[in-house]
């Protein structure tokens, strides 16, 4: 009984061959984990470009315009119709507008939560590696052709793809020859393989190999929320490929799904594209709901209040993100049933999302509280969080999304709840499962900087915005009104910060091997108070995880109280 | 369903647009001849300056919202919708925070020993805080549903009374006809290659309807609460009632290319008898065209502007078609010198616009008289 497992045969190699050709789930999820860090800054420059565009008083729309029709230097700006500033003209700035958004929600947020989830649901669960360990190397090595693919459309014919992440037919279809949009196609193509292969993974993972004694009603909240995730991948990203191939075909083949001239259509297009992109809002959320739930049992060391309303929660989170797509599109015009179901059917997701909220709140309550800068970045992700999903309230009720639709309202709220959101939460598991992942520490000094100069900035950057848009700003423009100059000076002010505190994130980050190994397994003092695998192994993990089988946890994560 | 009432609240507003009603209004108005001070009016209404700073660099016209400053009455309605959703919703924003705050200050550990609470779960509490909220969306969706069901339908006593508008989206500029008019004039670029502003009478609906020659391009003007794209191989309705008179600027709200952030649009809304004075210019607008791009024309000899002239009255000699013709003539220089008139030709092109206004002017008259002269003998 409890021998241990034979070691399979495996040939070490050292050095960078050892990361190029590992399947050990902890180097892929480091894999992913740096790519995305790269990833998280290549996109913050992006928007910085944005930003920089969007700041300048002389490139508001009346002086550029004034400028232009006198034949004089039009006012300093990145991009300028004339094709004088630095990035050439407003397709570049389009471009920008485009890549900014497909490098954070392909390449940043998306394996952000996989990187975690590659590295910790196999300690959570007990296992000693994922269910297809080539398959999860396989996937993660597809990232980096897909982001190549992207990035690197700025330097061929015509440019990168300009027609914003969302691609909508017709302006994607034009410029068909230059293949900046062709290269977009295939890069989504990519990060959906590879974002498929790392859902079947984790499905199976944790249906077959939780260890004997996890039972799904011991499932750690992450677990369960992969678990949601994976289910919202599998069947959402093929029809993602399906409506971005529609557009490929439509520019090299002849088809005409998106060409109304030939009987197509391009609001199938958009219906297609959405019915993906809505439940990818929730891939961009629901690992973190899972993570966070463990930061604050951990930090306010207590349990879990309501697991099973948590997993109720985000399982009907999933189910009902698959119904309310098309409250991306209120104003292509649709009957008046669709409007109605639509609107309902997403204030409906609010109930689920409330009850997270009130029981992360209740988790805390009566806890005995350390404030280190995971449970900060927790408790700062609460705050934005709920900021951004009222935005999302108000969004849903089709009369005044009427106003709000494509408007700098919609930007604040998605960044509120991306930013605010996903890379609060992030930043949260980061500083929690780092001494994990690394072995070693983040400041906990540096880390309090980084913290409230994030969530200062993430305010000051995107609430503004939302004043924007209920004045009228339409999105995505690179010249706007002079009445909106205020709030626009504050949100580039409020990108300083938030990119400056990321600036100073990553410099830790790096400093922080060659701080001194942490030599305990559970440097936050954490399964004293409830148990969890993860905790009960060295840090980082051994290769295969487990010699042992591990024991059944002592005290159960839903605090026996079903 | 939709499109059909939609269709038949057009046709009603032809039916409406068939009896002589409202002529009255456009047959006094041009009953007389308009001084040049009323033309000089006429421009500053129709051919708003809408790019204009002040010293400080702040716009001259400001946007209007529709939250703050609403124009119409879908705007009125979506504000006050707007507010009572903030106002029933407001407390899922602030109770959180509250608490948030209380915890952080209440259950900080302060190292004194005090152990944490152990309980993990209270069915009641889960109970209120599914339903309330459930409460709250109810409350909220029952008028957003009445909101959405009368923004589909104009109000029945209106219905007769409606200016139809086709909008038509073209990168980067809108195209507007009035449906109901018989001329064929298409409001567009104007001469400087700036977007026209479209004309609309106050406390009448207006019904848009938006298609689209390429791209995708949605129309949106922030003051009247609507916005709705334009979509090619598609038709979309939307109506409002402009209540406020006054010069309204808005701008193209889905991405259309290059020039997607200059592709604005304004609206001009104005009163019962100006909008009369409109239409009826609109209907000389495209002769009125032909004399302005030979008054314009450095090779064109004085004797074909004076033929030209000539030609148009003894088509309509109507003091609406005079006033029409000096009204096109001043609003295209009023146009050329906003566009083209910030540098050093600023003079030049004034005492231009002043001498094309003046030959106009005169050549209206000559002909009347060269008129009365020749039927004298």
């Amino acid at each position: 009984m409890n021998a241990p497992a034979p070691m399979p045969e495996i040939r070490h190699y050292t050095g960078v061959m050892n990361w190029l050709t590992t399947v050990d789930h902890k180097k892929i999820g480091l894999i992913y984990f740096w790519f995305v860090v790269l990833m998280g800054l290549v996109g913050g420059a992006f928007a910085g470009a944005i930003r920089f565009q969007l700041a300048s008083p002389g490139a508001t729309l009346e002086a550029l315009q004034a400028a232009q029709l006198a034949g004089t230097a039009a006012p300093m700006a990145l991009f300028n119709a004339d094709g004088s500033g630095l990035f050439g003209n407003y397709h570049r700035y389009n471009e920008m507008v485009t890549m900014h958004a497909s490098v954070m929600i392909f390449f940043t947020i998306i394996p952000g939560f996989i990187a975690f989830a590659n590295y910790i649901v196999p300690l959570m669960i007990g296992a000693r590696d994922m269910a297809f360990p080539k398959m999860n190397a396989f996937g993660v090595w597809l990232l980096f052709p897909s982001a190549i693919l992207m990035i690197t459309s700025f330097f061929v014919k015509g440019g990168a793809a300009a027609s914003g992440w969302t691609a909508y037919p017709p302006l994607s279809l034009t410029g068909v020859g230059d293949p900046g949009q062709d290269m977009w196609v295939m890069g989504v193509h990519f990060a959906g393989v590879s974002s498929i292969l790392a859902a079947i993974n984790f499905l199976v993972t944790i249906i077959s190999l939780r260890a004997p004694g996890m039972t799904w009603s011991k499932l750690p909240l992450f677990v369960w929320a992969t678990f949601f995730v994976s289910i919202i991948q599998l069947v959402a990203t093929p029809v993602l490929a399906a409506a971005v191939t529609m557009v490929l075909m439509d520019r090299n083949f002849g088809t005409s799904f998106t060409v109304a001239s030939s009987g197509g259509d391009p609001v199938l297009y958009q219906h297609i594209f959405w019915f993906y992109s809505h439940p990818a809002v929730y891939i961009m959320i629901l690992p973190g709901f899972g993570a966070i739930s463990h930061i604050f049992a951990a930090f306010s060391r207590k349990l879990v209040f309501g697991y099973w309303g948590m997993v109720i929660a985000t399982g009907s989170i999933t189910a009902v993100g698959f119904a309310v797509w098309a409250h991306h599109m209120f104003t292509v015009g649709m009957p008046i049933w669709a409007q109605n179901y639509f609107m309902i059917a997403s204030l409906v997701i609010a109930v689920p999302t409330g009850i997270k909220v009130f029981s992360w709140l209740a988790t805390m309550w009566g806890g005995t509280i350390r404030f280190t800068t995971a449970m900060l970045f927790a408790c700062g992700f609460l705050s934005t969080f709920v900021i951004g999903g009222f935005g999302g309230l108000i969004l849903a009720l089709v009369q005044i999304d009427f106003s709000f639709h494509d408007s700098y309202f919609v930007v604040g709220h998605f960044h509120m709840v991306l930013v605010g959101g996903s890379v609060m939460l992030l930043f949260a598991m980061t500083y929690y499962w780092w001494p994990k992942m690394s072995g070693h520490m983040l400041s906990e000094s540096v880390g309090k900087w980084v913290f409230w100069l994030m969530f200062i900035g993430i305010l000051c950057t995107f609430m503004p915005m939302h004043v924007s848009g209920m004045e009228g700003m339409a999105r995505r423009i690179p010249v706007y009104w002079a009445d909106f100059r205020l709030t626009n000076h504050l949100t580039t002010g409020g990108y300083c910060l938030t990119f400056l505190s990321a600036l100073i994130f990553f410099i830790d980050l790096i400093a922080s091997y060659r701080r001194p190994k942490i030599t305990v397994d559970d440097p936050w003092q954490i399964n004293d108070v409830q148990q969890s695998f993860e905790w009960a192994t060295s840090c980082p993990p051994p290769d295969y995880n487990f010699v042992q089988v591990p024991p059944i946890p002592v005290i159960d994560p839903t605090g026996g109280k079903h | 369903m939709l499109r059909l009432l939609l269709a038949l609240v057009v046709a009603a507003g032809c039916l409406a647009a068939a009896e002589p009603s409202g002529h009255d209004a456009s047959g006094h108005a041009a009953s007389v001849p308009a001084t040049s001070a009323e033309v000089d009016r006429q421009v500053a209404l129709f051919n708003p300056e809408v790019w204009k700073l002040d010293e400080k660099k702040q716009p001259i016209l400001k946007l209007d919202d529709p939250f703050n400053t609403p124009a119409s009455d879908v705007a009125r309605r979506i504000a006050s919708d707007f507010w009572f959703s903030l106002l029933i919703f407001s407390p899922f924003l602030i109770l959180p925070q509250i608490l948030l705050l209380v915890i952080i200050f209440k259950f900080r550990d302060r190292g004194d020993g005090r152990k944490a609470a152990t309980f993990s779960g209270n069915h009641l509490l889960e109970v209120v805080w599914t339903a309330v909220p459930c409460v709250a969306l109810v409350i909220v969706t029952v008028p957003s549903v009445q909101t959405i069901i009368w923004m589909e339908f104009p109000p029945d006593a209106a219905r007769r009374d409606v200016v139809p508008v086709e909008v038509i989206g073209k990168q980067f500029s809108w195209k507007y006809r009035y449906m109901r008019e018989d001329h064929a004039a298409l409001i567009g670029l104007d001469v400087a290659g700036l977007q026209e502003p479209l004309v609309l009478p106050k406390d009448r609906i207006a019904v848009l309807n938006l298609t689209s020659e390429d791209v995708n391009h949605a129309w949106w003007i922030p003051a009247f609460g609507v916005k709705k794209d334009a979509i090619i191989g598609r038709h979309t309705n939307v109506w409002f009632t402009p209540d406020r008179v006054g010069t309204f600027k808005g701008q193209c709200a889905e991405l259309c290319g290059n020039d997607h952030g200059r592709m604005i649009i304004t609206a001009v809304i104005t009163d019962a008898a100006d909008y009369e004075l409109w239409v009826e210019h609109l209907r000389y607008r495209n002769a009125a065209l032909k004399i302005w791009s030979l008054v314009r024309d450095p090779l064109a000899k004085p004797e074909q502007v004076d033929a030209a002239v000539a030609k148009y009255l003894a088509v309509d000699s109507s003091v609406a078609a005079k006033n029409a013709l000096r009204f096109w003539i001043a609003t295209n220089h009023a146009s050329l010198l906003r566009g083209k008139g910030q540098g050093p030709n600023k003079d030049q092109l004034k005492s231009e616009s002043r001498r094309d206004r003046e030959r106009i002017d005169g050549l209206l008259n000559l002909t009347a008289r060269r008129t009365t002269q020749e039927a004298a003998p």
